[in-house]
């Protein structure tokens, strides 16, 4: 019998009770390779110090298989266990015990165990296993191996609360080494990057190489976005430092994407996709860099994106609108055309004003296809309220994008030519000046090319846009539009009412029409006309409205008496005084509402130029029988005397309604007494403007 | 300079598409006010109020099919109607500012933001809330109930 465990292949040993070596057969010597070990009365616990788990751990004396053999526990697998010899090299063995009782008692009298040589069959498992998971040029784990690591890292992240960097690298200038020096350079080339990423990582973080000259790289336990800079940082340094392969200096460098996990709430192939966006980014931005990706960009490009969409499925699905502001002279009192302005009947957000989406869409392509859209329209309306016998204009917005990149005169040429000359007379484009600025030479072409067809040009919000002179000689354009913002603000900003002033002085010197947009009330019609311009388009004439009401409107139009006190000449030079003292209060007011007690201006009557007006010889002597003016005094006094009220005690209550309400009256009052000034002098022999006001 | 909206549980409704949101818009506004803490040019506050309108067209547009999808109105048509008149007030004010930017007056970068930021915590305390409480009160009615 012993000599069958002579000669066998698998090592079998025999244990007492105590746990004591009884026999060791020749081929457990060799396993183990230590006589030592085999001595009888060696103690398996001797044995185990010498065995480690495969997983690499020690072994533990409660799942050693001799100790559960020895312990009754039958079901004992075999395990997978690899000796340390004592010259430090391995063999891999299967280790199996049983329990040993003596056949007539049943009792247990020790343990028997075997071992079999497997190292063969492990390292070549282990070595595929390897190949699998590892680069065979650098070394590195590959993109498998990453997976698994990264599952691995982002639940640590997770569990930890700090941060893991994905990181995409990718070298500059690597393709110029393999074109020049060869393929073997490059692969050494790769080796070295790979050797110095290893340097300049910790043992915890992950460099693999995902094939050609693209690494990735994991970087765990970063507390902030800084931590990880400087990591970065070591890493752009170490790769952009000279190699010397084939006794020649090669230079790369590296262009990093990094994304923050968990901050990046995203799966690994997103995280992997997001570090990739970012590293293009630092590509494009110069190299040798590295560029942290932004969820939040790409959550807003998504969205402008999902915006765009949307204005386009709206353009395909007919979803805008033309709505048509007429424009009207209101000296004669007659509408002289409609601005065609778009919107958008939202599916979900109703209708949606110009200001709120074309912005979004202004640099963009997009922007020619809605121009071109609400060229045709526009078109296609002219000419029927035309054949309903309604001989007005439309004007269009072109946009600054689509003047600019839009072939618009190609598509003009395309476009009108469906329509008889006639109508074309009425079509007018509004350029916004900034625009026109832009490319002057483009507009005097593309208006030199129309006029003669009958098309008009109209500079859009006018004002805006610091045209000097010398551009508006050149600009061969019929109107010019006054910005709403002067106009709507000029009865409460000098300021602004220099600047209409001035558009108007300049629209009547190089002969152009002048349209003053934002009319609000009749405030405005009344003074815009003591200013010289007539015609207007704002709230106060006519709410921008759907086609169905355009006609009924046009039908319908009949001027607002008020327009006519104006309508038999200028008001008096006294009564554009009055307007302006007018505007002025209103303006004083406004800014003691504004800026509160600091900074307001003076609340004393003294100080107000009205009182001046008021103290005139020559005014008292035309206003001397009019009760209207002694009550604007009283009035006007009472006014100063309650804001000086206000100004001692800001906080009394009271003090700013009684204020607020002596105020509104004063303005009320004072705009009866101008009108009906007005009104009077209308009656009379026809009175000068005096250009300019005051 | 303003202080920086804390993105956090209490500002949660609960509704993760509608919180996704609001965490960008968080963002946004802390970028807005570090980006005119740096420099204030019409540039910069042009691109700052497009930035606004684009996200809050998507972001409003999100939230309104949600209250359609969901019946809203029929739950609380005042609540509905006030909802939906802030979205409209915030687009409203945002164009307004582009409008006086493009006359040349820059809104004060503190003026700008601390009216984003007290809009926003404003309006997802009081308004989205309830709207959430809504649509999250549907869920769970619909779960038991299928």
């Amino acid at each position: 019998m012993s000599s069958v465990f002579e000669t066998i292949q698998e090592g079998i040993q025999f244990w007492d009770r105590e746990g004591r070596l009884l026999f060791a057969n020749p081929a457990s010597l060799e396993q183990f390779a230590s006589d030592d070990l085999l001595l009888p009365g060696v103690h398996w616990l001797q044995w185990m110090q010498f065995c480690l788990s495969e997983q690499g751990t020690y072994c533990s004396p409660e799942t050693f298989p001799v100790a559960c053999a020895l312990a009754g526990d039958a079901n004992v697998g075999s395990q997978l266990i690899r000796i340390v010899r004592p010259d430090s090299s391995h063999r891999w063995v299967r280790f199996n015990a049983h329990a040993m009782c003596d056949d007539a008692s049943g009792e247990q009298v020790g343990a028997v165990s075997s071992t079999v040589d497997v190292t063969l069959l492990v390292e070549q498992e282990r070595r595929l296993q390897h190949d699998a998971h590892y680069d065979a040029l650098t070394g590195l784990p590959n993109r498998v191996l990453l997976a698994d690591r990264m599952r691995q890292a982002l639940a640590r992240a997770r569990r930890s609360g700090e941060l893991l960097a994905v990181c995409l690298m990718d070298l500059d200038g690597f393709k110029a080494v393999n074109d020049t020096l060869g393929h073997a350079a490059g692969d050494q080339l790769l080796q070295e990057i790979a050797r110095r990423l290893g340097d300049v990582l910790r043992i915890e973080d992950t460099a693999a190489r995902l094939g050609g000259d693209e690494f990735a790289l994991l970087l765990g336990g970063i507390k902030t976005s800084v931590a990880c800079e400087q990591v970065l940082r070591r890493i752009l340094e170490a790769v952009a430092s000279p190699c010397r392969i084939g006794g020649k200096e090669v230079r790369v460098s590296a262009s990093i994407g990094v994304t923050l996990a968990p901050q990046d709430i995203s799966d690994a192939d997103q995280l992997l996709r997001h570090a990739d966006q970012a590293m293009y980014r630092a590509k494009q931005s110069g190299k040798n860099r590295f560029d942290l990706f932004d969820p939040a960009l790409e959550s807003k490009a998504k969205a402008n994106q999902g915006l765009r969409r949307k204005i386009e499925q709206a353009l395909e699905r007919g979803d805008f609108c033309l709505h048509f502001q007429p424009k009207v002279d209101c000296r004669q009192g007659r509408v002289l055309g409609l601005e065609a302005l778009i919107r958008w009947n939202h599916p979900v957000l109703g209708v949606r004003m110009p200001a709120e989406f074309l912005p979004l869409i202004e640099h963009d392509e997009m922007i020619v296809r809605l121009g071109e859209w609400v060229l045709g329209e526009a078109l296609r309306q002219l000419q029927r309220l035309h054949a309903a016998g309604h001989r007005v204009s439309i004007s269009v917005n072109i946009s600054a994008y689509h003047f600019q990149h839009g072939r618009l005169e190609e598509r003009l040429a395309a476009l009108l030519c469906e329509y008889p000359e006639a109508l074309l007379a009425h079509l007018e484009i509004e350029i916004v000046e900034t625009a026109a600025l832009e490319d002057v030479g483009q507009v005097v072409r593309l208006i030199s090319r129309y006029h003669a067809g009958g098309l008009r040009f109209a500079l859009d919000d006018f004002g805006t846009g610091y045209s000097s002179l010398v551009h508006l000689k050149h600009l061969p354009v019929d109107v010019l539009k006054i910005d709403q913002s002067f106009v709507r603000d000029m009865l409460g900003d000098p300021g602004d009412l220099a600047i209409v002033q001035g558009v108007i002085g300049l629209a009547g010197a190089f002969r152009r029409q002048v349209v003053a947009e934002g009319v609000e009330s009749i405030e405005h019609v009344l003074l815009l006309l003591a200013l010289g311009c007539d015609n207007m388009q704002g709230y106060g004439i006519a709410r921008p409205m759907p086609i169905e009401r355009v006609q009924d409107w046009l039908s319908e139009f009949c001027p607002d008496p008020r327009w006519r006190v104006a309508e038999s000449g200028y008001p008096s030079h006294a009564d554009f005084q009055l307007l302006l003292q007018e505007t002025a209060h209103r303006h004083w007011f406004e800014s003691l509402a504004a800026r509160g007690e600091e900074g307001a201006p003076a609340a004393d009557h003294a100080a107000c130029r009205m009182s001046q007006w008021f103290a005139d010889a020559r005014v008292r002597q035309q206003f001397a029988a009019s009760q209207r003016f002694k009550a604007l005094e009283v009035l006007h006094f009472e006014v100063h005397r309650l804001a000086e009220q206000w100004r001692a005690a800001p906080t009394a209550a009271e003090a700013w309604p009684v204020l607020a309400k002596a105020h509104a009256d004063f303005i009320r009052l004072l705009s009866q007494f101008r009108l009906a000034q007005v009104r009077k002098q209308a009656k009379q022999p026809k009175n000068v403007l005096p250009q300019g006001g005051k | 300079m303003q202080k920086r909206l804390e993105w956090g549980e209490a500002l949660l409704t609960g509704v993760p598409e509608i919180d996704e949101q609001h965490m960008i818009l968080v963002h946004t506004l802390n970028e807005a006010a570090e980006r005119l803490g740096r420099e204030c040019s019409a540039e910069i506050l042009g691109q700052i109020t497009q930035d606004l309108l684009g996200y809050a067209l998507y972001h409003f547009d999100t939230e309104e099919e949600l209250m359609q999808q969901s019946g809203y109105c029929e739950q609380d048509a005042v609540m509905q109607a006030l909802h939906l008149e802030q979205h409209r007030s915030f687009s409203a004010k945002v164009v307004s500012i582009r409008e006086s930017l493009k006359a040349g007056t820059l809104i004060a970068p503190d003026d700008l933001i601390g009216f984003l930021n007290q809009w926003l915590v404003d309006h997802i305390m009081n308004t989205d809330k309830k709207l959430a409480a809504f649509l999250l009160a549907g869920k769970t009615q619909t779960a038991t109930s299928s």
